[in-house]
């Protein structure tokens, strides 16, 4: 009678420390300062920037980004050849373990095509990075500049 | 007798003269401010003749550059990183030196998509005094070439869309038409402040 009450409690506190464990073991990416920048009016691309930590033992591997507010969405990377900035489309992108991969402004970059709507400053967009074992999603908000 | 030792006054005057002129030079040349983003001119260089176009529909000339500092930026807009971000670089660099600010100008380098009503919608969205303009592409190639500005339009994919490799240079033009010097990428805002404030006395 007395040992039901108690083996629920034990039970309660394993689930806890394996979900702790699990929480800790598994490295879950993490996305800080996603945002995109406003639409100017009559612009048909849009970018958008974040930063991805990769808390975990072993490399992330990024292969595609996902958003229900726009048709694509690729990853680009700026790379100045001579006195030309090229724009480069990469396939994915790698994170070393412990490592923080940013996409900032004149660099790495999502490159947003086919908006439903113009992203205005104020609006969150929702999104879905896609690595190649899990997928996490994050929202990024709309600004004119960068935060 | 005499002659050796006159030679050799001479000698050593005229070696006095060109160090003292030397050591001038390199004081002068010290003496200019250090530029964090600029390369600037000793000897400003005139702009070329050109004709292009202003998102008014207005020609667009040389005399049009008369009469207030520029800052000239190419690009198109359909670039999705590098322009918006340099123009709103320069909308906040606007806002820091207010009316002494050099007025910004996108020359797109796209004249296919770019038309002047496309331009007078994007450009001002920036800051309401900043100016788009365009040309045939003929007279683009023209005057980048004479700028030292190099871009190539890529070729369009499957759906026709095409990106243009250009150069992240601001090239400053003088109230009299003349070049004064490129400030080159990677900068930021206050960095262009700062040279700005140096190159036009600010």
């Amino acid at each position: 009678m007395k040992s039901a009450p108690l083996s629920v409690v034990k039970c309660s506190l394993l689930a806890m420390l394996c979900a702790l464990l699990l929480a800790c073991g598994s490295g879950e990416p993490q996305v800080r300062g996603a945002w995109v920048r406003e639409a100017p009016p009559g612009s048909t691309v849009n970018a958008g920037y974040l930063e991805i930590h990769n808390p975990g033992k072993t490399p992330l591997i990024l292969q595609g980004v996902e958003s229900p507010q726009f048709g694509a969405i690729e990853i680009h990377e700026m790379r100045p050849i001579e006195d030309r900035l090229q724009m480069h489309r990469v396939s994915s992108l790698t994170i070393a373990p412990g490592e923080t991969l940013a996409l900032k402004p004149g660099g790495l970059h999502l490159m947003l095509f086919r908006a439903a709507t113009r992203p205005l400053v104020g609006q969150t967009i929702p999104f879905t990075l896609l690595f190649d074992a899990r997928k996490v999603t994050f929202n990024a908000s709309v600004r004119r500049d960068p935060p | 007798m005499k002659n050796p030792v006159i030679v050799i006054i001479l000698a050593l005057s005229a070696l006095a003269l060109g160090l003292g002129l030397w050591s001038w030079q390199q004081w002068q040349h010290d003496y200019q401010p250090a530029l964090a983003v600029s390369t600037k001119f000793d000897v400003p260089r005139a702009l070329p003749d050109f004709t292009l176009q202003d998102m008014q529909g207005q020609p667009y000339t040389r005399e049009s550059l008369k009469g207030r500092w520029h800052l000239l930026f190419f690009g198109y807009t359909h670039c999705p990183d590098v322009c918006p971000n340099t123009l709103a670089l320069l909308a906040s660099v606007k806002k820091s030196l207010g009316k002494d600010a050099p007025r910004a100008v996108l020359v797109s380098l796209d004249p296919a998509r770019d038309s002047p009503a496309r331009l007078k919608e994007y450009v001002p969205y920036f800051d309401p005094d900043f100016l788009g303009v365009t040309g045939t592409p003929d007279a683009l190639a023209s005057f980048t070439r004479a700028l030292h500005v190099p871009y190539i339009v890529g070729q369009p994919d499957a759906d026709g869309r095409y990106d243009i490799e250009h150069s992240g240079s601001l090239v400053l033009v003088s109230p009299e038409g003349f070049i004064v010097g490129y400030l080159s990428p990677p900068f930021t805002a206050a960095q262009i402040v700062d040279d700005l404030r140096k190159m036009l006395r600010l």
